[in-house]
C-alpha cells in the first residue's frame, strides 16, 4: 500500500467518530503523522483533540473507524494494549501519586515487570538512570514527586512513558504550566527525542509552539479534520484562520481612567497547602482597573485568590472592600457586596458538573444575594426547568458556548465550553471586584479574546476592578493597566502596562531576587 | 431503564424469589398465595397498605432531602417518635374533650413537626458546631428517642394512662383522632401525603431555594463559591427533615388513637430505602412508599400462615442492592470524571 520510499506512517487515523450522546465530538477524523517527526494537532476547544488523543491511547473506544500503528491494524480496548502498542500520552492534569518518589511513580503499573513480584528498586533505578542518560532527561529518583516544580513533574511523567517502550508520544498541552525556561527545556527535550527516531504528537492551541518545533500539523474544528499540511510556506495567521474560522479579533488597549479604591490589601498572610502560601502581600486596587499578576502556578496565586473570595482562611493581613473591612465576611457576604469569581479549578469550584447549564448559569441568582439583579437574577419565584433553559439558551449562544444546549449536564461539555459558562455566570451582573483566576486556561484564540474582552468590558464600561491572577504570561501583559509578580508567595508589583517581558519572566522564577536572608 | 424488559423481568424474578424464601421457611406456597389473594379482596387491606405507606411516604421525603443535600441523616426513626410524643402530650395534657378539632389536630400536627424538627436539629447543631458525623449522631438519636417513648409511657406522671397496668398512653377524644373510613385504616391524614410530596417537587426543582439544595449536595465546594449559605441551608434542611419525620409521627399516633410503647418499628430505616427506590425525587416517593407498604402488609397478612417477618427485609435488601448497581448518586460520593 505504501511506495517503498515512503514508509507507513507512525499514526493513521481514518474516519475516526466517537458520539457522547447527542454530541457528536469526533466525525469521521482523518490524521496521519508520519514516523520520526513532531505533529501538532491543533484545534479549538470541543473540536475533539483530546478526544481522538483518549481513543489513540486507549481510554476511548470510537465508535468507527480504523487506527493503524505503523501500518498495523490496532484495536486498544484498554489503555494498556496502546501502552503495549509503543503509545505514550503525557496528559494536561499529571497522573501522578505525589505521595511516592520518582523511581515508584515510573513503575508503578507496570505490568509483567521484568523484576518479578517483588519491587526491586535498585534494578529499577538502573534501568531508569540508562534511560536518563539515553534521553538526557536527568530527575533525582529518590526525590518525593509532592517536591517536585512542575517542570520536573512533567519529566517524571516523560520517563514514564518511555520506560514502557513508547515510540510515539502524545502530549496533551504540555506547556500550559511551564515557566518561560522550562519550556525552552522542553522543547530541547522533544527534539532530542525526535532525532533518536520517535514519533512526537502535539496538543496544543499555542502558534508559536507549533511553528517552534513542529514540521506538519492537522486542524481540527468542531469535531472534523479541516486541514493537514506541513508548515513550510505556512504564516501564523494562515493556520489561525484555519484554526478559527475567520480572523480573531484582539482588542486594543484602551486609555483608562480610573476610579475610587475599591480594594486594598495589606500584609496578607496565609499559610499554602500545596505551594508556598502567601507572603505579606499588598496592593490596592481602583475601580476600572486591571491588575494583573503574572506567575508559575503554585507561588500563591490560590492562596491569594482564596483570601480575597473568603474560601481560604488568613492568618493576617487587612483587607478593606469598599472601605470595609471585610476579613471576617463570609464569602456570601462579599458576593453581595459585589464580587464576582472565576475560579482556576472550573470542576471543582466553578460549577456543579451533574447539574444542567441553565442550572449552573443561575447558581447565583440561587443564592439570593441581594446584589444579584439583571440577568442571573431567579426569573421568577417558581420557574420551571423549561423558562430557566429559555432565558439560558440566549446567554449560552451570546458567550459562544458550543453546543448551546441548556438542558444539557455541565459535565457534557468540553472544558473550554464550561470556562465559557462559568464567565457567563460570573459576568451576568455588573460585579464592583472581579477575580479572574486562569480565566483563559484551555481556551482557543477566538474563545480566549472573546473572554478579555468580556474582561476588559467589565473594567472600562462597567468599572470593575480585576484583579487577574495568571499563569499564561502573554494574557497578562495584554490585558493589564498594572503589572505585578507572585513568587514563592510574596506580591511584587512591576509597574504599569509597558513592563518588558523579560523582567517579568526573570521574576517569575526569583531570577531577580537577592538571595534571601537565612 | 434502558431496555424494556428490564422492569418486567425484575418483578418476574422477585416474585419467583420470594416464593422461593416462602418455601424454605416451610409453608407451602400456594396456602401463602391463596392467603394473600383473599387479603387483597378486602378494603381493610388496601386501607392498611394506604396508612403504612404515607408514613413510609413522609419519612421518605424526609431522607430525600436530606440526600440530596448531601446530608447523611438517617434519623427519621426518631424523629418520627418525637413528632408522636409531642402530638400525645399536646392531646392528652393540653388538650380535652371540648377543644374542637380544627383546633386541636392542627396544633398536634405542628407539635409533631417541630419535636421532629429539633431532634434532628440536635444532630445539625453537633455537625456544625463539633464536626460530628450525622450518621453516627442520628443513629444514636434513633436509640434515645425508642427507649424515651418506653420510659414515656411508663409512668402516669408522663404520658402513661391513667390506672392502666399497660405501659401506653391514654386513648384521644374523640375530636383529635382522625376517624377511620368506612371502618378501614385508612384515614384523611393520608390525603395529605401526596400533596407535601407534590409541593416538594415544586420546591427542588422550580425554586431558588431548592436549585440552592440540590447544587450543595451535588458540590459543596462550588456552590459556596457562588454564594450559596451552605451552612445555613445545612441546618434548614435538618430541620425540615426532622419536621416531616415528626409530622408522619404525629399523624401516625393520631390515627392509631392512642400511643403504644412502640410505634412503626423500623419505618425510619425503610424510608431509606424508600428514598433510593425513588431515585431521590420526590413525586417518585409516591409508588416507592406504596410499594414498601404494600410489602409490609403483605409481610403481617402471611404471618399467620407462617412465614416470618423478616422475608420482608431480605426483599428490601435486593431491591436495594439491585438499584445501587444501577447508579443512585449517594451523598458524599465523587462522580466518575468526564472526558476532559
Amino acid at each position: 500500500m505504501s511506495a517503498p520510499e515512503n514508509p507507513a506512517p507512525a499514526l493513521l487515523c481514518e474516519g475516526v467518530s466517537k458520539r457522547f450522546g447527542s454530541n457528536l465530538a469526533l466525525d469521521g477524523v482523518n490524521l496521519r503523522v508520519a514516523p520520526g517527526t513532531i505533529h501538532a494537532l491543533c484545534g479549538e476547544n470541543g473540536a475533539g483533540k483530546s478526544t481522538l488523543m483518549n481513543v489513540v491511547s486507549g481510554l476511548l473506544q470510537a465508535d468507527s473507524g480504523k487506527v493503524e500503528i505503523h501500518g498495523a491494524r490496532a484495536k486498544f480496548s484498554s489503555p494498556l494494549d496502546a501502552v503495549a502498542a509503543g503509545i505514550g500520552m503525557v496528559h494536561q492534569h499529571f497522573l501522578l501519586a505525589e505521595g511516592l518518589t520518582v523511581i515508584e511513580n515510573v513503575e508503578l503499573g507496570r505490568r509483567g515487570s521484568p523484576f518479578g513480584w517483588r519491587f526491586k528498586r535498585r534494578e529499577a533505578e538502573q534501568a531508569l538512570a540508562v534511560l536518563s542518560t539515553e534521553t538526557g532527561l536527568a530527575v533525582d529518583p529518590k526525590a518525593r514527586v509532592a517536591d517536585l516544580p512542575v517542570g520536573l513533574r512533567q519529566r517524571v511523567e516523560i520517563l514514564k512513558a518511555l520506560s514502557r517502550g513508547a515510540r510515539i508520544l502524545l502530549l496533551d498541552e504540555p506547556t500550559a504550566v511551564l515557566a518561560p525556561p522550562e519550556v525552552h527545556t522542553l522543547f530541547a527535550t522533544l527534539e532530542r527525542l525526535r532525532a533518536s527516531g520517535r514519533t512526537i504528537i502535539l496538543i496544543t492551541h499555542k502558534l508559536a509552539e507549533v511553528f517552534a518545533l513542529a514540521t506538519e500539523v492537522t486542524v481540527l474544528r468542531r469535531g472534523k479534520q479541516v486541514f493537514a499540511d506541513t508548515l513550510q510556506g505556512l504564516t501564523p495567521a494562515e493556520l489561525a484562520r484555519e484554526m478559527v474560522g475567520e480572523a480573531a479579533d484582539i482588542p486594543a488597549p484602551v486609555e483608562t481612567v480610573l476610579g475610587a479604591t475599591v480594594l486594598e490589601a495589606a500584609g496578607l498572610t496565609a499559610p499554602g497547602e500545596h505551594g508556598t502560601g502567601l507572603r505579606e502581600a499588598t496592593f490596592t486596587l481602583r475601580a476600572g482597573e486591571i491588575l494583573g499578576v503574572a506567575g508559575v502556578e503554585g507561588n500563591g496565586q490560590d492562596e491569594l485568590a482564596g483570601v480575597l473570595a473568603g474560601t481560604h482562611a488568613l492568618k493576617s493581613g487587612r483587607i478593606r472592600f469598599l472601605e470595609k473591612d471585610c476579613a471576617e465576611v463570609s464569602v456570601a457576604g462579599r458576593v453581595e457586596a459585589g464580587l464576582a469569581l472565576i475560579p482556576s479549578d472550573r470542576h471543582h469550584e466553578g460549577l456543579v458538573l451533574d447539574l444542567s447549564l441553565a442550572e449552573n448559569l443561575f447558581l447565583r441568582g440561587a443564592a439570593g444575594a441581594k446584589g444579584v439583579e439583571g440577568a442571573g437574577a431567579w426569573p421568577k419565584r417558581f420557574t420551571s426547568a423549561k423558562d430557566l433553559n429559555v432565558v439560558a439558551a440566549s446567554r449560552l449562544r451570546e458567550f459562544g458556548v458550543v453546543p448551546p444546549e441548556p438542558a444539557l449536564p455541565a459535565a457534557a461539555l468540553s472544558g473550554g465550553n464550561q470556562q465559557k459558562v462559568v464567565i457567563a455566570r460570573e459576568l451576568a451582573r455588573s460585579p464592583k471586584l472581579l477575580l479572574a483566576c486562569n480565566p483563559t486556561r484551555g481556551l482557543d484564540v477566538a474563545a480566549a479574546a472573546a473572554v478579555h474582552a468580556r474582561i476588559v468590558e467589565a473594567a472600562r464600561k462597567h468599572g470593575a476592578a480585576v484583579l487577574l491572577i495568571s499563569s499564561d504570561l502573554d494574557e497578562v501583559l495584554h490585558l493589564s493597566d498594572s503589572i505585578a509578580v507572585l513568587y514563592a508567595g510574596r506580591l511584587k508589583v512591576l509597574g504599569s502596562r509597558g513592563v518588558e517581558r523579560e523582567r517579568v519572566g526573570r521574576a517569575m522564577v526569583g531570577a531577580d531576587l537577592e538571595p534571601a536572608p537565612a | 431503564m434502558d431496555q424494556f424488559w428490564v422492569w418486567p423481568a425484575a418483578i418476574l424474578g422477585l416474585i419467583l424469589l420470594v416464593l422461593v424464601i416462602v418455601k424454605l421457611c416451610g409453608v407451602e406456597p400456594r396456602d401463602a398465595a391463596a392467603l394473600m389473594g383473599r387479603a387483597m379482596q378486602s378494603p381493610d387491606f388496601w386501607g392498611e397498605v394506604a396508612r403504612r405507606s404515607a408514613v413510609l411516604g413522609l419519612c421518605g421525603l424526609s431522607v430525600v432531602l436530606s440526600f440530596r443535600a448531601g446530608l447523611f441523616n438517617i434519623g427519621a426513626e426518631g424523629q418520627l417518635l418525637a413528632g408522636a410524643i409531642a402530638a400525645t402530650a399536646v392531646a392528652t395534657k393540653i388538650f380535652g374533650s371540648e377543644t374542637p378539632w380544627f383546633v386541636g389536630m392542627p396544633l398536634m400536627v405542628l407539635a409533631g413537626c417541630a419535636a421532629g424538627a429539633c431532634w434532628s436539629l440536635l444532630a445539625g447543631v453537633l455537625r456544625v458546631w463539633k464536626s460530628v458525623s450525622e450518621v453516627i449522631s442520628t443513629l444514636m438519636l434513633n436509640l434515645i428517642a425508642i427507649w424515651l417513648l418506653r420510659y414515656v409511657v411508663s409512668y402516669p406522671q408522663l404520658l402513661q394512662e391513667p390506672g392502666s397496668n399497660f405501659s401506653q398512653g391514654a386513648p384521644f377524644v374523640e375530636s383529635l383522632r382522625f376517624s377511620r373510613w368506612g371502618g378501614t385504616p385508612f384515614h384523611t391524614g393520608v390525603l395529605l401525603v401526596p400533596l407535601i410530596l407534590a409541593a416538594a417537587q415544586v420546591f427542588l426543582f422550580m425554586t431558588r431555594g431548592g436549585l440552592a439544595l440540590r447544587a450543595t449536595g451535588l458540590n459543596p465546594v462550588a456552590a459556596r463559591a457562588c454564594g450559596i449559605r451552605t451552612l445555613r441551608l445545612g441546618l434548614l434542611t435538618f430541620g425540615a427533615a426532622g419536621a416531616l419525620a415528626g409530622c408522619a409521627g404525629a399523624m401516625g399516633v393520631m390515627a392509631q388513637g392512642y400511643l403504644p410503647h412502640a410505634l412503626f418499628p423500623d419505618y425510619g430505616y425503610m424510608a431509606i430505602a424508600v428514598a433510593l427506590v425513588a431515585f431521590l425525587h420526590p413525586l417518585a416517593v409516591l409508588p416507592s412508599a406504596l410499594f414498601f407498604g404494600f410489602l409490609e402488609t403483605a409481610a403481617s397478612t402471611t404471618q399467620t400462615a407462617g412465614v416470618p417477618n423478616e422475608v420482608l427485609f431480605a426483599i428490601q435488601g435486593l431491591v436495594i442492592v439491585a438499584l445501587l448497581c444501577r447508579g443512585v448518586r449517594l451523598p458524599g460520593t465523587k462522580r466518575e470524571d468526564a472526558p476532559a
